[in-house]
């Protein structure tokens, strides 16, 4: 009884540990192949072999259209924008394809949030797929403070609810015509409007550091960086405090910095916009073709 | 700390490392001291109260048992009832009746100005508020001996499996295992990591998933519409019990391993086939406990049929205020009460061991499920005038559906498994859980539950619902 208790305890454990290890090793070597979710909006990001990069929050994935970049340019553009992981994401990403390919030109949208933004820390996890392939993604991941290596342990964890974006990708064609760039349908709707405000308006010092981080990559690979606070519905307030912060760590460091958060153009139509912080399609290439001038005639 | 913390992962396996290692007559320490660890981790504070809680239903219950006259007897269980549900009502219904008596005498003008405290709701302190007056209650009525061992007795109130969110064990069933001299057996720890699997399957894969949709419905009533308050109010039902019966089968699971026997507490409860059976499958543990320390007592069924029904009534109603100080709870209780009264008033209760055909037991599971479900918004709803919206604009099917299929995939494959699972257990009254056979069937399945928990599993999801009870 006892006997064949312990087999089978022994054959339970293998098992866990087989298909683990099996399953991921799978899931691991079809990991860069996904064309569905999240994921594969950075790993396009990683892939593309762009002259113009485009970082920031998800302000800069839905305001930044490559296509009119690119063609006003004459230079390939990537829209590499992606909310929720402050500048960390954007420093990583960045890393990765200098690594590559180093871009000339770099515009990172910068909205106030990104730089306070104190639940970043906790979605970091959410890169772990990343974490043994690509070593600024570990030392982003290792900014969170409840992760453990133990979390390393289990292969099927590291691809943690990707599942989903497989079986999708599985059934989509692979088309990133876009360029990374999303661009959002509708228009604000003035009766469900609700001001904006940061809870704080202390600037985190981690991400003001991987601020600092991507400017000294930028100086060192001779890349020309351009800081752009993209169109807001409303004025920002208290938030301004922080934008003149950033303009002055841009200015400090020879870099250009566009703030646009109070811009007549934009200032309460809301037909630029798809919620107070979004710009729609329309917004965001009028806004698009306004960059592109800018960064050329400079 | 948290079952599903990185935390329990080391604390569980220490714990049972120093409890076999240790010399019998030591044991009770280890499991007190981590036991207060456990819950000292939330709020080192919190040990103040439950200690208190445990010296005086402690000392209470010896001086019962040695007082002669009845009047004495009932003096100490008076003091020990107060003194326990005085703690509790402070910290968790004070501000709650302060609040609603400055609103009702406001609206006779009427300026009462019962201040609002600034108050910590102590984790789990309803349920060991509930397994110390059952204690002395029992004492009271002679049904058990004290406890004279206070370091076993603080255990008793304390136990770090069921501590924070039940099962609510009795005394007559948990302190005898505290002096048993256990061993480690091959057969608890497969039985209890059975149960510990399911648990964390139910977790992590249906309620933290479901969490996700829900909440963010619930906590934004206006901005949704008819369509999706159903979708959300069906999916609250799934992610209420994975959560509950979850955290109910990791901490049966935990104690098992260590050889201790915690009560079942839930037992498929949405085959229920009337709302009487839905309480005998749902939080055993509590409702037995109202049965026997207050609807019992109240006279029960043994009075009149218009007082039985009020019995009965106020039992449900007393339970939801239970379960939380705000009038959504009150109002959950009262349904169910209702219920419950309208089923004995028509008779519409089919007994365990009453053939019905499959027809009839589908409907009646449906019904039951609709019933419970539709008092489930107000159990769900962060305030009663949001309940009311969402009860008043259900079949309002103007605007948006919110949708996320992301949600739906993952809680759908997990919901699918544990239908089946369900299906087969409530059928043929074999569960592979209560097995301690490890056979190639049972393998297969923890197995795949395993690496379904660590591929789809939401391991961000937070707290239990049941411990802010």
């Amino acid at each position: 009884m006892k006997k064949s208790h312990i087999k089978n305890i022994i054959l339970f454990l293998a098992l866990i540990v087989g298909i683990d290890f099996g399953l991921g090793k799978i899931i691991s070597n079809n990991f860069y192949t996904l064309n569905y979710g999240d994921y594969s909006i950075i790993n396009k990001s990683l892939k593309s072999d762009t002259e113009v990069l485009v970082l920031g929050s998800s302000r800069a994935l839905h305001h930044y259209n490559p296509n009119i970049i690119s063609k006003s340019l004459n230079l390939s553009c990537y829209n590499a924008g992606f909310g929720g992981y402050g500048v960390f994401l954007n420093y990583a990403i960045l890393y990765e394809k200098i690594k590559v390919n180093s871009p000339k030109i770099v515009i990172i949208d910068l909205s106030p949030n990104i730089i306070v933004d104190k639940n970043a820390y906790s979605k970091l996890n959410l890169l772990l797929p990343y974490y043994k392939k690509n070593s600024s993604f570990k030392e982003i991941i290792q900014l969170n403070p409840k992760f453990s290596k133990l979390e390393l342990v289990s292969n099927l964890y590291i691809y943690n609810s990707t599942l989903y974006d497989f079986t999708r990708s599985y059934f989509t064609e692979n088309n990133d015509n876009n360029l990374g760039f999303f661009p959002l349908k509708g228009k604000i709707n003035k009766g469900d409007y609700s001001p904006f405000f940061l809870e704080k308006e202390n600037m985190d010092e981690n991400n003001i550091d991987y601020m600092n981080k991507i400017i000294n990559l930028c100086k060192q690979n001779n890349i020309r960086l351009v800081g752009v606070v993209s169109p807001t519905y409303e004025k920002f307030d208290k938030e301004n405090k922080i934008i003149s912060s950033l303009a002055s760590i841009f200015k400090n460091n020879s870099f250009e910095f566009y703030n646009y958060s109070n811009y007549s153009k934009f200032y309460q139509k809301p037909e630029y916009f798809k919620d107070q912080l979004h710009l729609n399609e329309f917004g965001a290439t009028i806004f698009s073709t306004n960059m592109a001038e800018v960064i050329k005639n400079k | 700390m948290l079952f599903n913390s990185i935390q329990f992962i080391y604390f569980f396996p220490i714990v049972l490392l120093l409890y076999f290692s240790c010399p019998y007559k030591w044991r009770w320490l280890i499991l007190l001291i981590s036991s207060y660890y456990f819950y000292m981790s939330w709020n080192i504070d919190y040990v103040f109260l439950i200690l208190f809680t445990t010296i005086i239903s402690y000392v209470s219950a010896i001086k019962i048992e040695e007082s002669e006259s009845k009047k004495e007897k009932k003096i100490y269980l008076a003091i020990s009832v107060i003194a326990s549900l005085g703690v509790l009502f402070f910290y968790k219904y004070f501000n709650f009746f302060g609040t609603s008596l400055n609103t009702i005498f406001g609206g006779f003008n009427i300026n009462t100005q019962i201040p609002y405290l600034k108050l910590l709701l102590p984790v789990g302190i309803s349920f060991y508020t509930f397994q110390t007056l059952s204690y002395t209650i029992d004492v009271y009525r002679g049904d058990i001996t004290t406890e004279k061992h206070f370091g076993i007795y603080a255990l008793y109130v304390s136990f770090f499996p069921q501590l924070v969110a039940g099962p609510i064990e009795r005394s007559t069933r948990l302190l005898p295992q505290f002096r048993v001299r256990h061993q480690l057996k091959l057969e608890n720890i497969i039985k209890g990591l059975k149960w510990m699997i399911l648990g964390f399957f139910m977790k992590l894969v249906i309620a933290d998933r479901l969490s996700l949709y829900v909440d963010s419905v619930f906590n934004n009533v206006y901005q949704h519409s008819g369509s999706t308050f159903i979708i959300a109010t069906f999916l609250f039902a799934f992610q209420i019990f994975g959560d509950f019966a979850g955290y109910s089968s990791i901490a049966i699971g935990t104690a098992r391993i260590m050889g201790f026997d915690l009560m079942t507490n839930f037992k498929r409860p949405y085959f229920a086939t009337s709302i009487s059976d839905f309480w005998h499958r749902w939080h055993i543990s509590l409702s037995t406990w109202f049965r026997d320390y207050f609807y019992i007592p109240m006279g029960g069924s043994r009075v009149g049929v218009s007082r039985w029904y009020l019995n009965l009534f106020l039992t449900f109603l007393v339970s939801g205020l239970w379960h939380g100080a705000n009038w959504t709870f009150v109002i959950w209780g009262a349904l169910h009460g209702i219920f419950i009264v309208v089923e004995n008033l028509f008779k519409l209760q089919v007994k365990s061991n009453t053939k019905i055909s499959k027809l009839n037991r589908v409907f009646r599971t449906i019904v039951v499920f609709i019933l419970v479900d539709f008092a489930w918004i107000f159990f769900r709803a962060n305030n009663v005038t949001e309940a009311f919206y969402v009860v008043t604009h259900i079949f309002n099917f103007t605007g948006e559906v919110f949708y996320d299929y992301k949600i739906f995939f993952y809680a759908g494959l997990g919901l699918l498994v544990l239908i089946i699972n369900d299906l087969i257990v409530e059928n043929n009254k074999n569960s592979i859980i209560e097995n301690s056979k490890l056979n190639y069937t049972s393998i297969i399945y923890f197995v795949f539950l395993v690496c379904l928990i660590l591929f789809t599993g939401v391991f961000n999801g937070g707290q239990f619902i049941y411990f802010q009870f």
